[in-house]
């Protein structure tokens, strides 16, 4: 959506909440609505709502980086909670450019309800239709093909528990293995240095070559960097 | 090795790859990527077709400033005339990316004029 459709979107939301100033749904407004897959009474209801609808839904501009990588951690899975029935709208995910469809789950008296996202990825609308009365809890999930973890619930584990040991022994190393690779296996909790990632990978299969470990580089933020080099 | 430029302005090598003690080899197109500091990010389909073991995992940064944990897979390359075993990550991009620990210690020309990639 480009800045001047956002301003006709804004105004013409204005209108709605000031009732002096309401009047019909202008023309050109149609294929935004269109391209939100929202109808204009359901974005107008929406804005009037957010506040009563939408306990935990924050849509915070992103700017800095650091900004960004903390959102990321918090909305890449956002729980929503709305104890009425309505409309819920928050921030989802600023990497979801694409309009994808969520699955939303109801607990706790729900019945059905469906789902719209902004084409942006900032905002994602539900329309909640729970017995009224009913609380009603949503959890957004992101679609399968985006949903899918990375890794897997083995390699997780291993990544936990291997830093638990690189926490131990964090002054140590930091003081005389700085730069360092080292490669942890934490079934038996042995760990192997090396000066490249690869090295330290195959000292540990070498050692459990059947096992899986995880590798750190000693002092750093993080051991690759793609498309984004350690400062 | 000689590579070329492709209609996208991006420089491309071709690399054979294979699993760990592996004889089946397949060839890729690699797109140069001097902002990764690994050797290889290849694409889910290769790592699929070659059956890569998973053997570790790692942390990485990636180009919106997020970190991720990614596994990595043992994964044989043929690199300048030898063989050469290294954990590669994958994604869901269309080309593999070749990063600076295959590109260190030697000689990268890239001419878009010509749209020849040249590596010795």
């Amino acid at each position: 959506m480009g800045l001047r459709e956002y301003l006709q979107l804004l105004d013409w939301t204005a209108r709605q909440i000031r009732t002096d100033k309401r009047g019909a749904t202008p023309k050109e407004l149609a294929p935004i609505f269109e391209r939100l897959q929202i109808s204009a009474e359901l974005w107008g209801e929406s804005m009037l709502n957010l506040r009563k609808w939408c306990r935990s839904a924050v849509v915070v501009p992103v700017t800095s980086r650091q900004e960004r990588q903390s959102q990321h951690e918090e909305s890449d899975r956002t729980v929503l909670t709305s104890p009425h029935t309505g409309l819920c709208g928050g921030n989802i995910n600023r990497k979801l450019k694409l309009a994808v469809t969520l699955r939303c789950e109801a607990k706790g008296g729900g019945t059905s309800f469906g789902c719209v996202v902004h084409p942006s990825g900032l905002t994602c609308i539900y329309r909640t239709v729970t017995s009224p009365g009913f609380p009603c809890s949503i959890r957004c999930v992101l679609p399968e093909s985006l949903e899918k973890p990375m890794i897997s619930e083995k390699t997780r584990s291993v990544i936990e528990r291997a830093k638990v040991v690189y926490e131990a022994h964090r002054a140590d190393w930091e003081r005389s293995h700085l730069g360092e690779f080292v490669s942890i296996e934490p079934e038996s909790g042995e760990w192997f240095f090396a000066e490249s990632l690869d090295a330290a990978v195959r000292s540990a299969r070498l050692k459990f070559p059947d096992r899986i470990s995880h590798t750190m580089r000693v002092g750093h933020g993080a051991t690759i960097f793609i498309g984004n080099m350690e400062s | 090795m000689i590579g070329y430029v492709d209609e996208k302005k991006r420089a491309l090598i071709g690399v054979r790859l294979a699993a760990p003690a592996g004889e089946r080899f397949v060839q890729c197109w690699a797109w140069i990527d001097t902002a990764f500091n690994g050797s290889l990010v290849l694409p889910n389909s290769i790592a699929d077709e070659l059956q890569l073991p998973i053997e570790s995992s790692a942390e990485a940064v990636l180009a919106d400033g997020s970190k991720v944990a990614m596994e990595t897979y043992g994964c044989q390359v043929e690199w300048f005339g030898r063989s050469y075993d290294t954990q590669v990550v994958t994604n869901d991009g269309e080309y593999a990316l070749l990063g600076t620990i295959l590109l260190a210690g030697r000689r990268l020309e890239i001419d878009y004029g010509t749209g020849t990639v040249r590596l010795e």
